[in-house]
C-alpha cells in the first residue's frame, strides 16, 4: 500500500504488460504513476505500519479487514517561511479517487453524548436505555489490497462522517435566512473524518480527536458484529472469527 | 467515440455468482488491458485519446487495475470474513 497504481499491478503481475502497451501508444508508464497522490493517512511510522501490515496478511492469504478514518485532509505538509513552520493542508482528495467503492446503504448510525433512562421490562427486570444527544453517519469506503501473486484481495474499509438522515440539513432555518445555522449540524458531524491529527491543544481539540477515536471504534465494531451475525446465528463464536489488532502504539501519560 | 470495437473477450470471461464478467475487465493479456484503457479513457474520464491529459490516463489506468483487483480469486471484494482467519500471535507484536 502506499500509492496503489504502481503496488497493486505489481501484485496483479501486470506491470510490464501494461508499461508495453501504454508505450506502443505513446504514453510513459512512469508519468501516469506520477500523477497519483500518496494517501498521507498516517504520520510515518504507524500508517507505515498499519499499510504493511495489511499487505503481509493479503500476501500470506489471510482473510482481513483493515478499518480506518477517511480523512478529507491528511497528514498536513509543512514548510519553513520566514524562519517559521508553516502547516498546509493535504488534499488528498481534491483529484477524486479511483480506487475506493463507497457503499452508501452499508452505513451504520454512531451515537454521542446523550444520557441514561431506567425502566422496567414486561418481566420487571430493571434495565437502562442510552438516549444518545445526537447521531452522525459512518459511511464506510472501500479500497482493494490484493496480495502479491496469489488470489486474496482483502479490503481497507475507512469510514467518513455524515450528518445522519434526520440532523443533517436544517431547511427551516435555511429558509429563514439562517444560512450558518442550517447547516451547523451536518458541519459538526461532518468534521469528524475532516482532518488527520487536528490540533489538541485546545478543549475543543481534545474533544474532537476523543470523538475520532469513538467514531472510529463504533463503526468497526458494529460492522465487524453485523457481518459475523449475517452468517452466524449468535455471537457466542465470534472469538473463533475475528482477532482485532489496534495499530496504535502512542505512549500517553494519565 | 475512439474506443477499439468490443468484441467480447469469450477466452477471458467467467462468471462470478450469478453474473457473467466480460474478459474485458479481468483480461490481463496486453490485448484485453488496451481495450479497458481505451474504454475506461472514454466511459470513465470522459475524453478521448487525442484529448486526454496525464490525469485521464491515469483515471483511465486506476480504474484497469481496480477492475481486475476487484475480480481476484473470480469473487467481488466483500469486506466479510469468509473462512476462519489464520491469524496467530506471530503477527501481533506485543500481544
Amino acid at each position: 500500500m502506499g500509492r496503489y497504481l504502481g503496488n497493486n499491478m505489481i501484485s496483479l503481475g501486470i506491470y510490464e504488460t501494461v508499461a508495453e502497451m501504454l508505450a506502443e501508444n505513446n504514453i510513459a508508464l512512469e508519468d501516469v504513476l506520477e500523477e497519483e497522490v500518496d494517501p498521507g493517512l498516517g504520520n510515518g511510522g504507524l500508517g507505515r505500519l498499519a499499510a504493511c501490515f495489511l499487505d503481509s496478511l493479503a500476501c500470506l492469504e489471510v482473510p482481513a479487514i483493515g478499518y480506518g478514518i477517511r480523512y478529507e485532509f491528511g497528514i498536513f505538509h509543512q514548510y519553513i517561511r520566514n524562519g517559521w513552520q508553516v502547516e498546509v493542508p493535504d488534499k488528498w482528495l481534491r483529484n477524486g479517487n479511483p480506487w475506493e467503492i463507497c457503499r452508501q446503504n452499508e452505513s451504520l448510525e454512531i451515537p454521542f453524548g446523550g444520557h441514561t433512562e431506567m425502566y422496567h421490562s414486561d418481566k420487571g427486570h430493571p434495565c437502562t436505555v442510552w438516549v444518545p444527544a445526537r447521531r452522525v453517519k459512518a459511511v464506510p469506503y472501500d479500497t482493494p489490497v490484493p496480495g502479491y501473486n496469489n488470489n486474496t484481495v482483502n479490503p481497507l474499509r475507512l469510514w467518513s462522517a455524515m450528518a445522519s438522515e434526520d440532523e443533517g440539513f436544517d431547511f427551516d432555518r435555511f429558509n429563514a435566512g439562517d444560512y450558518d445555522g442550517a447547516v451547523e449540524s451536518q458541519i459538526s458531524s461532518e468534521n469528524i473524518s475532516k482532518v488527520l491529527y487536528p490540533n489538541d491543544n485546545t478543549p475543543q481539540g481534545r474533544q474532537l480527536r476523543l470523538e475520532q477515536q469513538f467514531f472510529f471504534v463504533s463503526a468497526s465494531l458494529q460492522d465487524m458484529i453485523r457481518s459475523h451475525l449475517s452468517k452466524q446465528p449468535s455471537l457466542d463464536n465470534f472469538f473463533d472469527f475475528y482477532t482485532v489488532q489496534l495499530n496504535d502504539t502512542h505512549p500517553r501519560s494519565p | 467515440m475512439q474506443t477499439q470495437p468490443s468484441t467480447p473477450s469469450a477466452n477471458n470471461a467467467f462468471v462470478i455468482g450469478s453474473t457473467q464478467v466480460s474478459g474485458d475487465r479481468t483480461g490481463m493479456d496486453k490485448e484485453s488491458l488496451s481495450r479497458a484503457f481505451f474504454e475506461h479513457l472514454f466511459y470513465s474520464a470522459g475524453t478521448d485519446q487525442k484529448s486526454a491529459t496525464l490525469r485521464d490516463h491515469y483515471i483511465a489506468l486506476s480504474n484497469v487495475v481496480r477492475d481486475r483487483s476487484n475480480s481476484v480469486g473470480r469473487r467481488p471484494m466483500r469486506p466479510m470474513l469468509q473462512s476462519k482467519p489464520k491469524l496467530s500471535a506471530t503477527y501481533l507484536p506485543n500481544f
